[in-house]
């Protein structure tokens, strides 16, 4: 009788394959990363080296001694006292106790101090307490502490905010009016993050996280990367991390440009030399699950697009890896089996310099 | 100017979003003595799929799409009356499109119900987060219709609202008098198998494509 693993879903179900299977899937899933970026395809050894790591029998796996990287926490202490709806598991504990906790018992490298809405414009009306907060968390800790949210420009439009919602003029066929939207509301949303990141500063933050940049499609993205550039003049030591939404830059405007290039369609390996540009530290690549594939193909297309975004980046990439991105199912707590596995590709055979 | 550079025309000034030429080349289309069908099938509808398959190669994006699907909508105009006079019996029939009860996620949905009308199809747009009970009592009132029902789901949590649809409808002995086609990100075409509807379709573009072939 053939052998089968265990392994995962996209959606976190447990099925099990024959090696025959999951090289199929890591070939298919690999095979669709090189066409729809238009990037190399892994080697054979690599193709057997992610075959290995899916296959040892371990319930978790770690990297190689020597092959450590750097462990960046986003979400804040949301992850403590946040419920299962946002990815917590319901500790009641203040931001201090989680940041401290993050730092002395999770083996956190950096963390990041984030609002409970964690997305910037929230952050205005309470941005004294936020000030505060992030003075006590430095006063307490040695790690750097970033400040960080979602640009989520989704925020700016009707019926949340001032700007009339793109979708909605779209659908009116106004497409001229929706891209002089997206436009106002990228200018408000750099603006916004500036301001709220000066005063950040000035409590002591170590830096930024851009969390899920270009969410909102390619406006976001351009609102982001002018925000980078605008702290990067400000305050040229600053630690800036940015993190994507998604592993294609949505073309909701499709026209917008940073640095001559367009936004809209953008692959990883495309978006990192943006960032680099617009004066980021760190950049953070995403390549999203598919629920209906298996671990295996997920696998094979992640490290496929990574390994080619960390290739083109002349910053170090810290590889976004939770649920339902980096080839980690989609469940708000991702089994360990897939984590663990979904890591060490990317260390060993990615080459991520942080996750 | 042949038939045949009619048609091109038609199907490039749907490539190039071009609203007033599509407009132009449909009533020279016409004044040449080509049928609305003819039209549709040979140069619009040819011009809408290079349209979709540019979208989903990234060559195109959202703003682009959707202005060729004006102007698919502006020749559309034009070529409604003439497809009643042509006999067409009921035209290809009507769409009602919704999205999920528990999902407000419509981008995918509103460019659905776009291309489906540009393609002829009469859209009864329900909007977002809809009970299957509302669905029962529109396919109710259009029962002995060509009717074709047209659901988005984004999540998989309002994915599963799907199967509920499907059992509703075969309970209310409604099922035959619909075609039934889901979409959105999590939807499969096992998915589609599983739950006994008709089919799904990888973006707007290919959506209007198999619309067209379900009502055939």
């Amino acid at each position: 009788m053939t052998t089968e693993h265990m392994l995962r879903m996209g959606d976190g179900k447990r099925v099990y394959l024959t090696k025959e299977q999951i090289l199929t899937d890591l070939r298919d899933g690999m095979a669709d990363a090189v066409d729809l970026g238009d990037i190399p395809e892994l080697s054979g050894d690599e193709l057997d080296k992610l075959m290995d790591i899916i296959t040892m029998p371990s319930r978790m796996v770690g990297v190689e001694a020597g092959m450590e990287v750097p462990v960046t926490h986003d979400i804040g202490t949301i992850r403590l006292d946040g419920d299962q709806g946002n990815s917590g598991v319901g500790i009641p504990s203040s931001r201090l106790v989680g940041c401290m906790v993050h730092e002395r018992a999770f083996g956190a490298d950096t963390m990041e101090l984030g609002h409970i809405d964690y997305s910037y414009k929230p952050v205005k009306p309470v941005i004294a307490q936020e000030m505060q907060t992030m003075e006590v968390c430095q006063q307490n800790m040695v790690i750097p502490l970033l400040y960080g949210a979602m640009p989520n420009m989704g925020l700016y439009y009707t019926p949340d905010g001032p700007f009339e919602n793109p979708g909605d003029l779209m659908k009116a066929f106004k497409i001229q009016e929706a891209q002089e939207s997206m436009e106002h509301a990228a200018k408000h949303l750099t603006r916004d993050i500036v301001w709220i990141m000066q005063r950040m500063m000035a409590s002591g933050a170590d830096g930024v996280n851009f969390d899920t940049i270009g969410a909102a499609g390619d406006g976001d993205m351009y609102a982001s990367l002018h925000a980078i550039e605008a702290l990067r003049k400000q305050y040229p030591d600053m630690y800036i991390e940015a993190g994507m939404a998604g592993e294609l830059m949505l073309g909701l405007h499709g026209e917008m440009a940073y640095d001559g290039t367009v936004l809209a369609g953008l692959w990883p390996h495309q978006q990192a030399p943006l960032v680099a540009k617009a004066g980021a530290n760190i950049f953070g690549p995403v390549v999203n699950t598919n629920t209906s594939k298996s671990f295996a193909w997920n696998l094979g297309r992640a490290v496929t697009f990574i390994k080619a975004a960390v290739k083109a980046s002349s910053i170090p990439c810290h590889v976004n890896m939770g649920m339902g991105v980096g080839g980690i199912p989609m469940l708000e707590t991702p089994t360990i089996d897939a984590v663990s596995r979904a890591s060490k590709a990317m260390v060993e055979l990615a080459g991520v310099d942080g996750i | 100017m042949s038939k045949q550079e009619i048609l091109d025309n038609l199907r490039d000034a749907i490539i190039t979003q071009n609203i007033n030429g599509t407009v132009e080349a449909t009533k020279a289309a016409l004044a040449a003595g080509i049928s609305a069908v003819e039209a549709i099938d040979g140069g619009l509808a040819m011009g809408m799929k290079i349209v979709g398959d540019k979208f989903e190669a990234a060559e195109i994006y959202l703003p682009q799409i959707m202005m060729s699907a004006k102007a698919m909508n502006a020749a559309m105009e034009i070529l409604t009356p003439e497809l009643a006079k042509e006999k067409v019996g009921e035209g290809v029939g009507m769409a009602i499109t919704y999205v999920q009860e528990g999902d407000i996620h419509d981008i995918g949905h509103r460019l659905v119900s776009t291309m489906l009308g540009a393609n002829g199809f009469k859209i009864l747009d329900l909007g977002v987060d809809v009970p299957n009970e509302t669905l029962v009592e529109e396919i109710k009132k259009n029962k002995g219709g060509k009717v074709l029902l047209v659901g988005s789901a984004l999540m998989t949590t309002s994915m599963l609202g799907q199967k509920d649809t499907v059992e509703i409808l075969k309970e209310e002995g409604l099922r035959d008098s619909v075609k039934i086609m889901f979409g959105g990100a999590p939807v499969s075409q096992k998915w589609i198998a599983e739950i006994g509807a008709d089919a799904t379709a990888e973006n707007a573009a290919d959506a209007a494509r198999v619309a067209l072939g379900l009502m055939k």
